[in-house]
């Protein structure tokens, strides 16, 4: 992915946080302090960005996906590993859908494109996802 | 309560038990799963009234496995950085600037967005520096 449309991503969540839109978005939904807040850029692939959930060892994230072109520049949903998950599980075909069409789509802002759709079917009994 | 309390001129943001809140948020980045930034903000009147931005490399496979690299934060009535090495820690503080008695709350909070934009903006330089030094 390009480094810098994440160095990006990375700087514009920072500034969130410190505003009480980001303040009152990390209270609203009950996450503690200590909890990992991803950036990611709309046009990363889903792929991508579970092989960053991986390196990071992580076990549960909120991803922030970054929209800079909207009003509103962030879409939040959470990611956390099942306590079964094979080892194989995260691995994808091909890049998955952009994080950008699964927000919108988490969203309902937009039709389940199949991609999409069938990218979740494959998914559903390894990742917990719901919007922040 | 006033804009700032001083002691001796010295910045102090309110006591703890009156800040709207104080958010701890580690934040991920690169792709090699080693680099993260953590910050802590403290909310005041809808303001960041004292912060700390932190760049860190994870060491070790452990949750507690991260080191810093280089530290903005807030403290001591200044905005100013911390430097370190991976072989002898902390070897430098810099102030930026000294937080003013006047429009102290608002000049902490810009500091905070500043701060975010030197560290994440700085990042690949400052961890060479730290890993060479």
């Amino acid at each position: 992915m390009n480094r810098n449309v994440q160095s990006e991503a990375a700087r514009a969540l920072g500034r969130y946080l410190g505003t009480v839109a980001g303040m009152e978005f990390m209270r609203r939904h009950g996450y503690e302090n200590g909890t990992n807040l991803l950036p990611a850029h709309a046009s990363e692939p889903t792929r991508a960005l579970l092989r960053r959930f991986e390196s990071h060892g992580l076990q549960r994230a909120i991803v922030a996906v970054h929209f800079p072109d909207r009003e509103s520049p962030f879409e939040f949903f959470e990611l956390e590993k099942a306590n079964d998950l094979r080892p194989d599980a995260l691995e994808l075909e091909g890049d998955g859908p952009t994080l950008g069409m699964l927000a919108d789509s988490l969203q309902s802002r937009a039709r389940l494109p199949r991609e999409v759709s069938e990218f979740l079917a494959r998914q559903a009994s390894v990742l917990v996802k719901h919007f922040a | 309560m006033e804009c700032g309390e001083y002691n001796d001129e010295v910045y102090r943001p309110p006591p703890r038990s009156a800040l709207q809140d104080i958010l701890e948020v580690p934040v991920p980045i690169g792709d090699a799963g080693l680099h993260r930034y953590f910050v802590r903000v403290s909310f005041y009147h809808n303001m960041v009234v004292d912060f700390s931005v932190q760049q860190e490399y994870r060491k070790g496979p452990s949750p507690d496995g991260w080191v810093p690299i280089h530290r903005i934060d807030s403290s001591h009535g200044e905005i100013h950085r911390h430097y370190f090495t991976s072989s002898r820690g902390e070897v430098r503080r810099v102030t930026i600037e000294r937080i003013p008695p006047k429009k102290s709350w608002e000049m902490v909070d810009r500091s905070y967005g500043e701060a975010i934009d030197d560290i994440t903006e700085y990042s690949d330089e400052r961890f060479r520096r730290w890993r060479d030094e």
